[in-house]
């Protein structure tokens, strides 16, 4: 009887020693990203078809771990193709969405992108947000 | 049954990792508003497109002619008005002058043609165009409000 009691314990102390061992937990800490848009509306004022506008410069600031990449998406909610937007003031205005990516430094880096209306389009007032979105690219898992 | 039990526990967990993927690139998002007031295209119409003052002679008299010019746009808006003439002969009252549209987005104003006969000479043809502009004198311009 005693015997048949004793058995089951020994296994289970080779068990626990074969559980012993070490692994290890790497992970490095890096800056939330921070994105500050100063400009909150733009009004266009009254437009008619066809009437010229003048483009408006939108800046914003991207602050992010220094030598990472991170990624900028500029998009819209309006589908009528009215609202155009481009990186250069006078050529490559689109109605889609500005995808690019850029280099950290660490600090405060300004962008800018440039907005106007395709008038000839309208037929209605224009109401409409921009949507800006900026998130590391690339991190590694 | 146990084997299938545990296919689905595992899918189950790997669904809540796929979903903070997000969240591990530090996405951040910043909004803007874009607003434009649509006004009406202006249109203008003019009661006459030819006035003939038939034969004159130097220093005939010559009856003047109001010519009604009738214009859409936006309601309430102001509009301003000029009318010009690229000859030498026609005389023009009421050139120029402001007004503001209804709420039914009509407006209308007149002004007189005339000819002015005392340097014409023998077998002159007189044929000038006038020409009748109109703008909208209150548009609004662009704004941009700070955060």
């Amino acid at each position: 009887m005693n015997k048949a009691l004793l058995l089951p314990l020994i296994f289970l102390s080779t068990l626990l020693s074969a559980a012993d061992g070490q692994f290890y937990i790497n992970g490095q800490a890096i800056k939330d990203i921070s994105i500050s848009l100063g400009v909150s509306s733009i009004n266009f004022g009254d437009v008619y078809n066809g009437s010229q506008v003048e483009s408006v410069l939108v800046d914003f600031y991207v602050n992010a771990e220094d030598s990472y990449d991170y990624r900028v998406q500029i998009s819209n909610d309006d589908s009528s193709g009215v609202l155009q937007m481009s990186r250069s003031s006078s050529t490559g205005y689109t109605g889609n969405n500005i995808t690019y990516i850029n280099t950290a430094n660490g600090s405060n880096q300004r962008h800018e992108f440039y907005v106007d209306l395709a008038t000839e389009k309208m037929s209605d007032k224009l109401s409409a947000t921009i949507f800006l979105m900026a998130l590391y690219n690339d991190i590694p898992e | 049954m146990k084997k299938l039990l545990l296919a689905a526990s595992i899918f189950a967990l790997s669904a809540p990792a796929m979903a903070s993927s997000n969240e591990l690139d530090n996405e951040k998002e910043a909004t803007l508003k874009v607003i434009a007031h649509y006004v009406e295209p202006l249109t203008v119409e003019l009661a006459f497109t030819v006035i003939d003052f038939g034969d004159v002679y130097t220093d005939s008299e010559v009856g003047t002619v109001p010519v009604l010019t009738e214009l859409a746009g936006e309601p309430l808006e102001e509009y301003s008005f000029k009318i010009s003439s690229d000859g030498d002969y026609a005389t023009l009252e009421n050139t120029s002058g402001t007004g503001a549209f209804g709420v039914d987005g009509k407006g209308e104003f007149y002004f007189v043609v005339g000819l002015d006969t005392k340097d014409l000479i023998e077998d002159q043809e007189v044929n000038e165009t006038v020409t009748v502009s109109v703008t909208y004198s209150g548009i609004a311009t662009t704004t941009t409000t700070k955060s």
